[in-house]
Formats: C-alpha cells, structure tokens, sequence
C-alpha cells in the first residue's frame, strides 16, 4: 500500500545548493537540501535510516546536481521530481503511474481543505487509514494524491483522514477512481491547547502557570459593538466590565479582581476611577484606555459621554485576540505598571496563503434597552394636588402644571420624545490578505455609523485602515513584522443626554419644547432643553497604533528582538453655542463661547529583548528571556476660548473673539518608564513547570531616590496526569494540572510629579503681570505601594476533555497604600499625597467551566460557563474613621462599601421617613427641625457594600449543519443606589415626574404601609430626604441577569459558495442586551445612574462574503 | 551572516539592554506649564507674579467685592442690608443663622490660609535670594500681605492659628492663637513691611507707577492704623495715620464722585478687578447693587440684597454721600403690590465691559484715616484745636457737604466719630460691624436685630464666624469658634 500525495505549488526557479557534509544521516543531508532549495522532500523514514551514514562536498549545484551527488552511493534508492516535490523511493519499488504493480489501481485524488470560511487550511495532514504515512496540504490548503490500491485492501473501501491542530479530524471514503474533493474542517481547538499570549512570548493552556483568559475575534465578532470591552462584558473571569452611558463613544468602568488600592478615591461603581485601573497594550504599545480621556466635553458642561473611553476608537474588527492578564505570574513582566491587571490586545497578522478578500457588512438599529415608566398627566396631577393637600397648601403662582398656565388635558411621554428614537448602525469591513512563507501581507478598512436614539441631531462615524506585513530571509534568521493602524472618529452628535431631569422627568402636561412657527419655546420657566440641539459640536480623533518587529535568529533557539511601538491618539473638539443657543429675552452677546480644544497622547515604546529556547537533556524544555522596556509617554492639551461672538459665523473660530474675551491653555504631562527584566521557564518532561520573573521598575513620577523598585515573581505547575501513577483514572481524568504563584509588584496609581512642589502659571494674571500660584503640596517620600500577590489553581479534564474546569483562588496584600491625606485648611492645602500604612487585603475565586455536552457530526452544543467571587477588606488603617475622608471604611470590611443609616419605612401615622439610630429608637429625625436629629458618624450603623458579590456568564454555542448559534447570558450580583436614592427631593415639591411604579406605592393615609413618603409640597422635604439619601433605603440588591449577547448564523455549504466563485458566505443576526431581569427597579442595574443613558438594546443583521 | 553582523548584533543588544536600567533616562521635564518651586523666587518677574497670584485670588474669589465678600455677608450679617433673595447663604446670613455649613461664612477661612501659603512661600523665597533688584518691595509686599489676611482672619473667627511657614505637616497640628497674639503678629509684620516698601507704588516690573494697584509704605502704615485703632493703642493708632494724612502731596479728599476711580488720590491701595470675561476689569459690586430700573430685588441671586432702611435713615439732610454713593430704584405699583422704593449702595458705578480697569476695589482710602486719628485722638481727649478729633471729622464732613459736627464733649465726639464711620464707609468692607464689635456695641444691637430680621435670638458668640468641620477633623488641636 503506498500513497503519495503531492503538494501542488508553483515551480520555483532552481536554487544554488552549497552543501558539505561528513558522515551524516540521509535525514540530514535531506532537510539541508530541503532548507536550501525549498523543496519538499518526500520519503519513508524506516527506508533511509537503515542506510550507511554519506559524506558529500557540493558547492554552487543545482538541485538535480546535489541530488545526482548525494545519492550517488545510494543503489537502493531512487528519485523524482514531481513539481517542488522531491520523491524519494526503493528502486525496485520505484512505480511511475503508468506502469501498476501487482494488478495495483492508481487513485488520483485532488482537491482542497478549507475551513468553514472557505479559507483553504495549510499542513493539514492527510493519511491514507492505516497507513502510516501522512502528508500535509500546502498553504492555500490544496493537495493532490495519488494512491496505489493494493490488491490487499481489495473490497474494503479506501479512506482518508484528514487532521490538523485546532481542527475536528475528518475521514472521507474515496469512491471513484478519480476524485476532486472540496473538504470543511470544523474548527475544534482542544482547550487545552489555545495559544495564549503572554508578556513577551506565548502559551498554552495546558502549560501555563499563570491566570489568562484569552477571548479570540470569533467571538468578539458576534458582539455588534464598536467597543470591543462591551464584547468582553461577562466573558472572561476576574473581569467586571459595566458600561457607563448608552451613549455612542462613552466610557467604561474596568476592575480585574477585586478592588484593592486606595489611591482611586472613594470607590463608587456609578462613577469612574481613574486609578488602580488595568493596563492596556495593543500590540506591544501602551494605550490609554486606563483613565479618562482629557476631554471635559466642552463648555456647556455636559460630559455626555462621561469622558469617554480610548479604546472607542479601535475597530474590533482589526483584533485578533485579547488576552487578559491577571494575577502573579502573568502580570509580573509588566512590573509595575500590570499590578491591577493587563489587558493584551493583538491585532490581526499577515498569514501566507493565496490572495484572498473578505468582506463584512452589518446593518441594524439600537434602542433604549430599560427605562423607569413615569406618572401619565392624569396619575401627575393627582400626585401634585396630593402633595398641596398633604400640606394645607394650594397651587401658587409658579405651580404651572396645576394652576392653570399649563394645558392640564395634555399628556406628553416625554421618555418616548426625547429618547424613543431607533438608531441605525451600519458597520463594514474588508480585508485583503496572501502571502507567501516569506512574505504576507494584511490590509483593512473599516467604517461605522452609529445614529443617536435622542431627539438630537448628528451621528458618530469613524472608519479606518490597517495593515500587516511579515517578511523574513529565505532561511528564515532574520523576519521583520510591520503592523498599523490609523482611524479616525467624528462625533458631531448633540453634546446632550437627554435622561436628565431638564428632558425626560418634565411634567407630563409641560408644554410643546417648539412652537408651531419652529421655534424653540422660551415660555416655559426652565430652560429650553432642545437648546443643545444648537450646540456647535465636533469632535475630531485620529489614532494611529503601530509596531515593528525585528528578530534575528542567528542560531536555532536563540532570538534576538527589537520591537518598538509607537501609539498617538489626538482630538480636536469645538464646541459652540450660538445666539440661538439662549433665550432671545435675556441673551446677551457676551454669552456666546466658541472652544476648541486639542490633545494627544503620544506614547513611544521600545522593547529590545533576546530570548533563548533550548531542549535540555532530552526532555527539558527551557525558555530565557532577557530584555528591557523603555516607554516614554506625553500628554499634551490645548485650547482656545472666546466669548462675546455676536456673529455665528464668526463664532466658528475662537480666535474670532477680542484679546481680551479670549483665554489660551497649553499644558504637558511627560512620564516615562523604564524596566530591565528578565524571564525563566523551565519545563520538564512536560510535567514538572517553573518560571520565575524578575523585573527592576523605574518611573519618572517618584522623586529622587524612590523611582526604582524591584519586583518579582516565582510560579511553579504540576501536571499530574503525566505521571504514570495517575494513568489508571486518566479514563475519567485525562488532565490534572495544579499550579501556584506568588509575586511582589509594585502599584503607582497616582498622578505624577507629586514629589516635588510646583507652581503653575495660570490665569491669575495681576495688572498685566503674569501670576503664578503653587500647585501641590511636595512629599518626596512618596514610593511605590507594595503588592504581594499569590495565586493557586487547578485545570482538571474530563472524559476526553469534554468537560474542562480552571479554577483559580488568588490572595492579595496591598500595603503602602497612595493616597491623599486630607489636611486641615490652614496650611493652604486641602490634602497632599501620601503613603499610608493602611492595608488592604483581597482575595476570590475565578472558575471557567467549559464543556462540550452534545459533539454529534452535524449537531454540537458547547456550553463555557465564567464565574467570579472577589473579596476584599480592609486590614489596618491608622487613624480610620478620623476624617469625613476615611469615615465610610471599617477594619475588616471592604473598602468599596458605605456607612448608611438604617432606614425603617414610612412613618405609617405621618408619611415621613423612619430611621433608627444607633441607641436603637426609630424616628424621624428631620435635620435641624426634629429636636433630636442623626449623628452623621455614630448613628450611620449600616454598611453596603457596592462591589459585586459574584459575577459571570454563561455562553452556549449550539451548531446544526450550517446553522450556529450562540448566546451568552452575564449576572451580577451587586447592591447599589436606587432611583429614588438618588433624588434630592421627594415627590411633590418640584414640578418633576416621577416612576409610575414608585409613585403607585406611596403613602396617602394615616396607617399606610409603604416605604415611599408623602408626597409634598414643602420644600424642607429636601431635609428628611437628605436623610434618607445617607440611608439604607436609598440602596437597593441591583442584581441582574443579562442576555448579553445572541448571534445566529448560516454558513453557505462550501459547494454551494464555490459555484458562486465565492469561497465563503455567511449571514447573520446578532443582538445586544437583548433582555434584563433584575429586582432592582427603574434604573438600569448595570449604569445605574439616572442621568445617563442606560446601555442601548442593538440589534443587527450582517453578510460576510470570502472572495 | 556575515561576521560583523554575528559580533556586532549581540553586543548592540546588550548596549540597549543596558539602557533599561539607567537613570538618566527618568529624568524628564516637568510639565511645562508647571516650574519647580525653587525656581520661582529665581528672578524679580518670577516673584511677582508669585505675589500676583494672591491680589489675584483677592479680587477674583471674591472676597472684597461681589455676593461672598465682607461688604455683602458682612453687611447682611449686621445691619447695613436687607435681603429679597432666596439663595440660602443670604438667607442664612440675614437671619444670623450662619454655621459650619450654612451661610458659606468658612470659605473665607480657607482661601485666606490658602493665600497665607503662597505668602510664606514667597517671605521664605525671596529672603534666601539676594540677587533680586526690587528684593525690598516684593518681601515688603508679601509682609503687608500676610498683616492683611492675618487682619481679616482675626476680624472674622477671632482666636486663628498663625501660621509662618509653608511647612504643612508642623502647621498641620497648629492651635489657635488668642486674638492679641495674632494682632502682635500682624503689627510685627507690618512694621517690617514699612521698613521694606518704599513711599512710591511700583509695578509688577518693579518700575515706580500712579497706579495705587501694589501696596506701598503708606498702605502698611494705613494697615498698621487701623490695627492700633482695633488694638486700642491710640497712641500709635494717632502717630501712624498722622503720617499718612501728613504726606498730602499724594494723599487728598477729591469729589465724591471720583474717590473710588483707578488714581483717586484718596485711595492708599486698592486691589485692581481683573474682572470676568463676561465683564472684564468691572467691580463685581457696580453689577450687584444696580438693578434694571423698576425691578423688584427678588429671586435673582446679585439684585437680591438692598441698603437697610436703618443704613439709609442714617444719612443726615444734605450729606453728598446719600446723593453720590447711593442708588435709588422706584418700582412702581402692580397688580396688588403697592410701588416701592429701594436703596441700594453706590460706589462703585462702572458697569460694563471695559478695556482697561475704571475703578479700584478700595481697601484702603484717607477718610478712614481722619477717621482713625479723630477716633485716636478722641480717645486721648484730644478734641479740638490744630490735633484735636473735632477738626478731622470736619474734614470729612465738608467733603460730604455738611456743616461742622456740633459734637464737643468726648463722648459726643466719639460717638459722632462713630456715626461719621458709618455713613462714610459704609457698604466698604464690613467696616460697620467690625466696628460695632470692637466699641462693644455690637450685643445690644444686635439682640433687638435679629428677631426684627426674622432670625432668633442673638448670642454674643455670634460676633464671630464658625471654621470648616474638615479642618477640625484634619486637624485635632484647632477647636470650632465657640458657640458652633
């Protein structure tokens, strides 16, 4: 039985063979002469090791030559060249296919192996069943065998097996003598081994020590999202990703593990912290997606999209994978700056292979996901004479919703005016990639447009290019990489959001915002919120994200790497308000202000490293790493003011605007980083894994004598199911792995130059004279805070790894902690940073089960389930409890919890708000009217914590022939503060709607039950509402269940494509935050923020076509 | 590969690996738009603009004109205004029901000691730099400066800490000083002050100017004045106004009309407004006191605090001031509402956008100085002839107008004084409550005031202001103003 199979591929013109060889195996020489030529040599191991060692001196040769001068000694074997193929055969076997041997029949199989995209797979192994020979597919995935049937296998049928990594194994029956064969490979990567990536190199699971989750553009694909942390909300364990505003290019809150620094303020999960936060590296590159843009989003005040967030302006197109960092071992190459964290994001490489094309396309609409249901006029009203009866009072003359002035019939659903738009997205791109083994190339487009759901005028487009180029030297020592990525963002959407009280809590029976002539209404006795819609708003942001790649490999095993990155993202942004912005009756032309504002944030890396893999004796496994990191960072912001523009034309310019209406700022904030470190692993006999980091840290924002630290990390990793002992239960356990980690980092979460006293020339000018004022307070001790950090798990697999589990317990001690002591007034300043002794201590379990329940031919079902309990408490704090800074913390407890008053309901005889006090008593306890009222310290007995008890997700994939479908369900389980919690008066008093449910549940009579007050027309209300605001009943379990994420596609069946001169389609649908179920009420659980935009429901419909 | 590149390469890579660890590498340029504070008090513009930025938080915080300033909360605290309005500090503060979180009365505490930092930055920066040209006038200024805000801090919360260095941790821990201690510290700075600053106002280059915008000799010496006066050190209270009213080539009483005009010759300093990019280089008081003509003062925060009728019955038949320095406003009858007449104080006058600066916020003017002398003099029995008080107040008096006072007994003397002071500088300062205060007549007053205001009963601790609770508890050995 022979088969041979011969990759098809273009003749390539004959190379210079040089070749000196003394006493070598054939197997040698052969791979020399394989390397040289770029021929494939194709030949039966046991046919030539048998074979006396040769000795040969070629120089200057063509192929043929070498060959004719190798083999020269050789009687029994013979040679042929079949396109780039070199076979080599027994002589007296040699069988051309026209002379058949032993009645034998050749079968000529041709044909290609492409995966469910049409793309053709490279090295796919092809073997005939068994046989023991097995050949590979060439780099468009093509082959072409041919098969002697032996007489021997007469009447059985003969089958191929087709397999490659990653992929599930396939057997075809040949049938006819002849054959083309079109054959799709399901992608099946054995868990085990996923690539992950890591600081400076690569893993996989199976032999990583260290805790990564790696999210691949698969699944980041199904999200229909333009950020891609909006794809990783619920994927990944130790990851909390909530979306802070519907709004289009808004921000996020990130926290990987549990919170454990100080030094990001008082912790609240509405607003953003801009410490303690991951670090993000796009491709080898730092990018600021860590903190808040240095955009306040303009003059008027609004910060619509709260600040926004960096990665906003990465396509998630362009990614390949994104790999999350946590823990010891995994963040210890980063020192320093990977103490809360890092977040790995790899664009899409160039990959050898025919020239092919993909293009996607996607289309769909989003709109409001959850919003409180408010009173309708007639439940209003009711509402408002309550409130007036409550009181003894009547309706006076600014109570325009009763008295009168107001048309009482009208009945407007202002939610629905402002906020029911449906806003189209349209997403599209293309790329075009090929290559060959030394030399690929990638390049893409994309584009998006996101509309807005508000009553608003404008759009957010952004489109973009990236490319990808490998090139190496023919032996492959010397590759150089290139990648790049350059977009741009244009927001010109009205810089508003609606969801505040101005738009969506007006009274229903409020009056028509534009007037039958167009014109806005200014007779209403609030401002117009339809104003903004004159704002003039633009807001401009290149980015470009590059690297480079060199590595020099001048022995096998040893690399020497220069990589150096470089990311800028820079913005412009004018913001206008023009006449037509203000009330005609009280405008004045000095009120016009013309802004613009520029920034960049540029930053330089520069990552040269060499790095070592060697197999010691046998069955070690060594990798060394040495390098260093020099990264020097630079924010620059400009702006331009001026004022008092009567003419809106001129208004588009500030600098339009006379000297002296005119105000400039120009700042910088340099930074720079640099870290020598060095890494070892050492792998034996894939069973026993070691690997120590070390890393010596410097940073430009310490003083003098405190910039450097060293930090390090030691993780070791046992796979026990190796070990022959274990080999009984290997049925049901077929992979044990345990391993563990400690580390000491470093933390520098603080703004720098803090080291040193400054002052800064501001606008304090004095008579023409320039003023300078002092800045911050000098504290030259200030360090590094002190992480220890250590981490144990386990990855168990069962039968036949269909069901996996990790499961991860880290422990954390922060000491050290950076923080701002509040100083008294008199020394001028409020606070200075310092390093407090106090300590935190955090810890929680990561867990990810993935199972394969269903792996049928054509019906697969997968489910992959992430969990994540993060715990954390305070364990010393001198002096806590001493100052309104630290009073909500308590030894023990977390810090990201609030001391709260306990509430107790309604008062059932008043409709006043009950609380107990710390002596026990319950009352009313009205600041400043009840004779005894609540000590803000002593009498705040209650505490909860808003960080998130557990989280998760569970994804479940399903295909069915063509179909597949994925959804992914996330909970949290978190407390937070309420609606009502949130509002500083209670109902009644301003003239201001109200949840329908809410308002349903209030007291209206003596011996009512309820735990909604009165409603009320007075306003010291505001007094017990304060209270209440400071209490237990403000905070509510925000639990919640989400459907996250549902895609459903159809993959065209390869035949089908081909007659199209297509080599994939798809179509399909995907939605986001498709439904919620929480207890928590009218807010959305996951922002919680009544004046923001919850985050939107989208829904899309898309093709993807390979060319 | 060729040689080299074997050779070369590798130790090209150590050479860069060996970068990673070097020091020099983290020394990066502060942000440019920040200097190290060494280098501030390097150079004679540099040390200007250090003191600039203190007039600057002066004007700009408001502190000496405008609705959180001594004139306003000062004026609605006693008795010199009325409050319409319905922002809850005017509220508070009309019915003397100020405290640590009402009546934004703590925020002058905190700006002044924010101040007083710069100040001791500057005393300590620009005594260690002998290389200054103008090294007198800028540490004079920084002297003056600290008596200055030493004089409002004591004025305001009685016992304060003094404060001397920039050194936040030692200052951190700091008590209050009893009151005659912090008037010690101001008149020890003061002096120095005097022996620094020269008769001439200079520039923010040092170059000598008629602009009256940087204190000289004269305004410590007025500052110094006035302490005794507090200090009831009449003696020196008499010597030191002496000298200012005796230099009047540069000192006179022009018209009503012009004395709170940028080069008055009555003003001995003023602080000149920056003013607001909506109103550039106005007194925010010219905007505050001078409704739109028949407007009801009302819900609108500036046009909302009106002179008290007791302020404007004060004012003699005939006094120029009642007819230059206030501002009537008749609005007349609606619906119901009967017209009505309101008096608003008014001084300052320039309302608009301006390219250059029209009047001076007044800190110090030659009236208060006769006033002061009278005062001393009175005092030390001195009341008619050539140094008597008689012939002082009639200076002032003849500038208004009016016929010489018919007071001659010391008693009369000093009450007419007293009465002189009130319709002289009223609306300017607080000078009328601080007044009250210090000639003990503050309690009776005020006890019949304040229910007539709407507030509740007055206690004699009420004379001076709550601190912030933050700093308390920042803090433990600064206590809370007694009485809060």
């Amino acid at each position: 039985m022979l088969l041979l199979c011969l990759c098809v591929s273009a003749t390539v013109s004959a190379q210079e063979i040089n070749l000196s060889a003394k006493n070598e195996s054939l197997e040698k020489v052969f791979g020399q002469l394989e390397k040289q030529s770029g021929y494939t040599f194709f030949y039966k191991i046991e046919l030539i090791r048998t074979l006396p060692k040769v000795s040969v001196d070629i120089k200057h040769a063509s192929l043929i030559k070498a060959l004719e001068l190798a083999l020269k000694d050789q009687p029994t074997l013979s040679w042929s060249i079949v396109k780039k193929t070199v076979v080599i055969s027994p002589r007296a076997e040699t069988a051309p296919a026209s002379t058949p041997n032993n009645k034998s029949t050749l079968i000529m199989v041709t044909g290609r192996v492409v995966d469910r995209d049409g793309q053709g797979i490279p090295n796919v192994s092809i073997s005939l069943k068994g046989a023991q020979y097995a050949w590979k597919t060439n780099p468009d995935g093509a082959f072409t065998s041919m098969i002697m049937d032996d007489p021997r296998s007469q009447g059985k049928a003969l089958t191929l097996v087709f397999s490659s990594i990653g992929y599930a194994s396939k057997e075809v029956p040949l049938t006819g003598k002849e054959q083309k064969l079109i054959i799709t490979l399901r992608e099946q990567v054995n868990t085990l081994d996923e690539v992950q990536m890591t600081a400076y190199s690569n893993t996989s699971k199976r032999f990583n020590v260290g805790d990564i989750t790696t999210v691949n553009a698969d699944e980041i694909a199904r999200n229909p999202v333009p950020n891609v942390l909006q794809a990783l909300e619920g994927r990944v364990p130790g990851m909390q990703i909530q979306t802070q505003t519907g709004e289009a290019n808004g921000s996020f809150h990130v926290q990987i593990r549990s919170v454990n620094t100080l030094s990001a303020g008082a912790y609240n999960p509405q607003f953003l912290n801009t410490g303690g936060q991951p670090l993000y590296i796009v491709d080898g590159v730092e990018y600021p997606a860590d903190g808040l843009l240095p955009e306040p989003n303009g003059v008027t005040g609004h910060s619509f999209n709260l600040y926004g967030n960096a990665l906003n302006f990465l396509d998630p197109s362009q990614f390949e994978s994104i790999n999350i960092l946590k823990g010891p071992d995994a963040t210890a190459l980063y020192g320093s700056r990977g103490a809360f964290g890092v977040i790995l994001i790899t664009t899409k490489k160039a990959k050898a292979g025919n020239p092919r094309f993909s293009l996607n396309v996607v289309h769909g609409f989003s709109n409001l996901s959850s919003h409180p249901k408010l009173m309708n006029t007639q439940e209003y009203l009711q509402m408002r004479h309550e409130a007036f009866a409550n009181n003894n009072a009547t309706p006076g003359a600014s109570d325009y919703d009763l008295n009168g002035t107001w048309d009482t019939t009208k009945n407007t659903d202002w939610e629905h005016y402002f906020l029911g738009g449906h806003a189209p997205t349209t997403r599209f791109n293309a790329s075009y990639s090929g290559g060959t083994a030394n030399s690929s190339y990638l390049i893409s487009a994309n584009y998006s447009s996101i509309g807005n759901i508000q009553f608003s005028k404008g759009a957010v487009k952004a489109g973009g290019m990236n490319f990808s180029m490998n090139t190496s030297t023919i032996n492959r020592q010397l590759t150089f990489g290139l990648t790049g990525s350059y977009s741009t963002n244009v927001d010109n959407m009205s810089p508003v959001d609606f969801s505040n009280s101005a738009g969506v809590t007006a009274a229903p029976d409020a009056p028509d915002l534009v007037l039958p002539t167009g014109k806005l209404n200014w007779n209403i006795p609030y401002a117009n919120p339809l104003q903004a819609l004159f704002i003039l708003f633009k807001n401009t942001t290149n980015t470009l994200v590059s690297n480079a790649n060199l590595t020099w490999m001048p022995v096998k095993g040893l690399s020497f790497i220069l990589s150096g990155g470089y990311s800028l993202i820079s913005a412009k942004e004018f913001d206008a308000t023009p006449i037509e912005y203000f009330n005609p009756a009280t405008f004045n032309t000095s009120q016009t202000i013309s802004l613009i504002k520029w920034y960049t944030i540029r930053t330089l890396s520069f990552d040269p490293r060499v790095q070592y893999d060697k197999i010691l004796f046998g069955n070690g496994h060594l990798q060394a790493i040495v390098g260093t990191t020099l990264r020097d960072k630079l924010q620059e912001t400009s702006a331009i003011q001026g004022n008092g523009i009567a003419n809106d034309e001129l208004l588009l310019s500030p600098a339009n605007a006379t000297q002296a209406n005119r105000a400039d700022v120009y700042t910088t904030l340099p930074t720079r980083y640099t870290g020598p470190f060095a890494s070892i692993n050492f792998r034996w006999a894939d069973k026993y894994i070691v690997e120590l980091n070390g890393r010596h840290d410097g940073d430009s924002r310490f003083g003098p004598g405190h910039q450097f630290g060293n930090f390090w990390s030691v993780a070791g990793g046992w796979i026990i199911s190796e070990e022959s002992w274990f080999k009984p239960v290997t049925k049901v356990v077929d992979f044990l792995k345990i391993k563990g980690s400690v580390g000491h980092t470093g933390a520098n979460s603080l703004s720098p130059y803090q080291y040193i006293s400054t002052y800064s020339l501001n606008s304090n000018s004095y008579e023409g004279g320039i003023g300078l004022s002092a800045s911050n307070l000098a504290n030259p001790y200030l360090h590094w805070e002190t992480d220890k950090n250590s981490e144990i798990g386990v990855n168990i697999g069962f039968l036949k790894e269909a069901i996996n589990i990790e499961g991860i317990f880290y422990f954390n001690h922060m000491g050290d902690q950076l923080t701002s002591q509040p100083l008294s007034g008199i020394t001028g300043f409020s606070s200075f940073f310092y390093n407090t002794p106090a300590k935190i201590y955090t810890h929680g379990l990561e867990l990810t089960i993935f199972t394969h329940n269903i792996r049928k031919k054509n019906f697969t079902w997968d489910t992959k389930i992430n969990f994540t309990a993060p715990r954390s408490k305070l364990t010393a704090y001198p002096g806590v409890n001493s100052l309104v800074s630290n009073a909500n913390y308590i030894i023990g407890k977390p810090i990201t919890g609030i001391k709260l008053y306990k509430y107790a309901g309604v008062d059932p005889t008043t409709g006043v708000y009950n609380f107990i006090n710390a002596a026990g008593t319950k009352g009313e306890f009205t600041p400043i009217l009840s004779p005894t009222q609540l000590d803000p310290i002593k009498d705040k007995t209650e505490f909860i914590d808003m960080a998130p008890k557990y989280y998760g997700g569970i994804l479940n994939s399903f295909t069915l022939g063509n179909f597949s479908m994925d959804f992914l369900v996330s909970i949290t389980n978190k407390n937070g503060p309420n609606y009502e919690g949130q509002e500083s008066f209670p109902m009644g008093v301003e003239i201001q709607n109200f949840p329908a449910d809410y308002a349903a549940k209030r007291w209206r009579k003596k011996g009512d039950i309820t735990t909604v007050p009165k409603a009320t027309t007075n306003f010291l209300a505001f007094l017990d509402q304060n209270n209440f605001i400071n209490s237990t009943g403000a905070y509510t379990n925000a639990t919640y269940a989400r459907l996250q994420n549902l895609s459903l596609s159809y993959r065209f069946a390869p035949r089908l494509v081909h007659k199209m001169h297509l080599s994939g389609l798809t179509v399909y649908v995907a939605g986001q935050n498709l439904l919620t179920i929480s207890k928590y009420g009218d807010l959305d659980p996951e922002n919680m923020l009544p004046n923001a935009m919850p985050p939107l429901r989208i829904y899309t419909g898309g093709i993807n076509v390979n060319f | 590969m060729s040689f080299i590149s074997r050779s070369i390469c590798p130790i090209l890579f150590l050479l860069l690996l060996a970068l990673g660890g070097c020091k020099k590498y983290l020394d990066v340029p502060l942000p440019v738009n920040v200097i190290a504070s060494e280098s501030v008090f390097g150079n004679d513009q540099t040390c200007a603009a250090a003191l600039n930025s203190v007039y600057f938080n002066l004007v700009n915080q408001g502190y000496f004109a405008g609705t959180t300033s001594t004139t306003f909360d000062l004026g609605l605290y006693g008795d010199e205004m009325t409050n319409y309005g319905i922002n809850i500090n005017f509220k508070a503060l009309y019915v003397d029901a100020v405290g640590p979180t009402a009546g934004g009365v703590t925020t002058f505490w905190t700006s002044f000691y924010s101040q007083l930092y710069g100040v001791n930055q500057a005393i300590q920066g620009i005594q260690a730099n002998n290389a200054l040209t103008y090294k007198n006038q800028w540490l004079g200024e920084a002297y003056f400066l600290r008596g200055l805000l030493y004089f409002y801090l004591t004025s305001l919360y009685g016992d304060v800490p003094i404060v001397l260095t920039p050194d936040y941790l030692t200052n951190n821990s700091l008590a209050r000083n009893p009151q005659a201690d912090v008037y010690k510290q101001i008149i020890t700075d003061l002096k120095q002050a005097q022996s620094l600053l020269s008769d001439q106002y200079h520039d923010n280059n040092g170059a000598v100017t008629t602009d009256r915008g940087r204190p000289n000799r004269m305004a410590a010496t007025a500052l110094l004045a006035r302490t005794y006066l507090y200090t009831k050190d009449w003696t020196d209270a008499e010597v030191q106004a002496d000298s200012v009213i005796a230099d009047n080539t540069d000192y006179q009483l022009p018209a009503l009309n012009t004395v709170f005009l940028m080069k008055s010759p009555e003003i001995i300093w003023g602080l000149t407004p920056t003013g607001s990019l909506l109103y550039p280089y106005q007194v925010t008081d010219a905007l505050i006191f001078s409704p739109a003509p028949g407007t009801q003062p009302g819900a609108t925060s500036g046009y909302a605090v009106t002179m008290s009728d007791s302020l404007k019955n004060t004012f003699e038949p005939g006094d120029l001031r009642y007819t230059n320095w206030v501002y009537i406003d008749t609005v007349p009858a609606s619906g119901s509402t009967p017209q009505a007449i309101y008096y608003f104080p008014h001084k300052y006058q320039a309302k608009g956008t301006f390219s250059a600066p029209q009047e001076s916020i007044v800190m110090f003017r030659l009236a208060e100085q006769y006033l002061i002398r009278a005062e001393a003099r009175a005092q030390l029995n001195k009341l008619s002839g050539s140094d008597g008080a008689i012939g002082d107040i009639n200076t002032v008096r003849t500038r208004a107008g009016l016929a010489p006072t018919t007071a001659t007994l010391q008693n009369d003397v000093l009450s007419a004084i007293q009465h002189e002071r009130r319709v002289e500088l009223f609306c300017e300062e607080g000078h009328r409550f601080l007044d009250l205060r210090r000639t003990g007549a503050l309690d009776a007053l005020m006890t019949t005031l304040v229910p007539l205001k709407g507030g509740a009963a007055w206690v004699s601790t009420m004379a001076y202001w709550p601190i912030p609770v933050t700093d308390i508890q920042n803090d433990p050995s600064l206590k809370q103003t007694p009485g809060y």
